[in-house]
């Protein structure tokens, strides 16, 4: 882990999971995502032993598992949502051929994912991690993305699933992502 | 009254009725089902899943194999069936999916029916009511269960019920 990444997991740790109540974060940077995303999934499964949800539209499913057992993270449940790649469906992988445009799709299947992980395990601690929305501002207005995340994070909030954002400083859909979290980080 | 050769065979039907006896062919449709199949979900978008529960048990289904989904009925007028799983949810989109899917991936049904479709549509954008039928048909083929999914025959010529017949595999009329 380079000194960046490192000084990116102090900042979470000292500033999310600081109350019971919280459920959702929107993490703002200006960083190489995936040092962020590796320093969000060591702060959330290494330190804290979370179950995790990952929407991967810019990078496959393998990518994220690459990542964590590169770093030794071992989850104890992990499932992926492939959205566009020409990944093989399996047990924790599911795979939507649509393109990223196609929200409802991939509504359907994270809502569905995390009730199936809360049957599984009532009490388990589950992230869903999303951290590529600005892709997502390819295929939608901003409008249609903003009420897809609302009412996507809602319903994982009635699932007790923490929902991390990740964002870069400036966008103007931050509005509305941070009006939605209960915690705001900055990693600079 | 459709026979029901005509309901087997293919893995998505859409089963159009008249409006008259609507309920009492839609119940006489799924006993039938749960006969052949062995285990059901029924999919109430109109009534309370409590009542529709015990309007199936009444019409003679087989509780311990019948899961019902549906909105919630007011408190005081609850239908108490307790020996059928019920899921009472809302009618967006994500509620739906909690509802249906909450019994489908626990108690694995063999088939499900969902009525009435055009219903759907009415609380939810047109679009997206037809990209959740599409999703449930291809998790239906996927899974091997039969999806059975009703509407009145007066829908047949809707905008919705026509884009739904792109996704279904035989169209079945009484």
């Amino acid at each position: 882990m380079t000194d960046e990444n490192a000084d990116a997991l102090k900042i979470l740790s000292g500033n999310l999971l600081t109350s019971k109540a919280e459920q959702s974060a929107a993490v703002i940077t200006n960083k190489e995502i995936t040092g962020v995303d590796l320093s969000l999934l060591k702060f959330f499964i290494g330190n804290h032993s979370y179950n995790g949800i990952i929407l991967c539209i810019d990078r496959p499913s393998s990518f994220y598992s690459r990542l964590m057992s590169e770093n030794g993270l071992k989850p104890p449940a992990v499932h992926f949502i492939d959205v566009g790649f020409q990944s093989e469906p399996s047990e924790n992988v599911s795979v939507i051929s649509e393109e990223p445009g196609d929200l409802t799709f991939i509504k359907i299947e994270i809502t569905r994912v995390a009730q199936r992980m809360r049957m599984k395990a009532p009490d388990a601690k589950i992230f869903f991690l999303n951290d590529c929305l600005l892709t997502l501002l390819l295929y939608n207005d901003e409008k249609v993305v903003g009420r897809f995340l609302h009412e996507l994070y809602l319903k994982l909030r009635e699932l007790n699933v923490y929902s991390v954002t990740v964002l870069q400083p400036g966008q103007p859909i931050n509005a509305i992502v941070e009006r939605m979290s209960d915690r705001v980080v900055k990693i600079d | 009254m459709v026979s029901l050769k005509e309901l087997l065979g293919s893995p998505v039907i859409l089963l159009a009725l008249s409006a008259e006896e609507y309920y009492q062919n839609a119940y006489k449709t799924a006993r039938e089902l749960q006969d052949v199949y062995g285990s059901l979900c029924y999919v109430s978008i109109e009534k309370p899943a409590c009542d529709v529960a015990a309007e199936l048990k009444a019409a003679g289904l087989r509780a311990n194999t019948l899961f019902v989904a549906g909105p919630a009925a007011l408190a005081e007028k609850r239908r108490k069936t307790p020996e059928i799983k019920c899921s009472e949810c809302g009618l967006a989109i994500v509620d739906l999916t909690v509802g249906i899917f909450g019994l489908i991936d626990r108690y694995h049904p063999a088939a499900v029916v969902i009525e009435p479709i055009a219903a759907i549509a009415k609380h939810n954008p047109e679009m997206e009511a037809a990209k959740f039928i599409h999703y449930l048909a291809n998790d239906s083929r996927t899974h091997k269960r039969a999806l059975v999914l009703i509407c009145k025959k007066s829908e047949l010529k809707t905008k919705f019920v026509k884009d739904v017949m792109l996704f279904v595999d035989k169209v079945v009329s009484d």
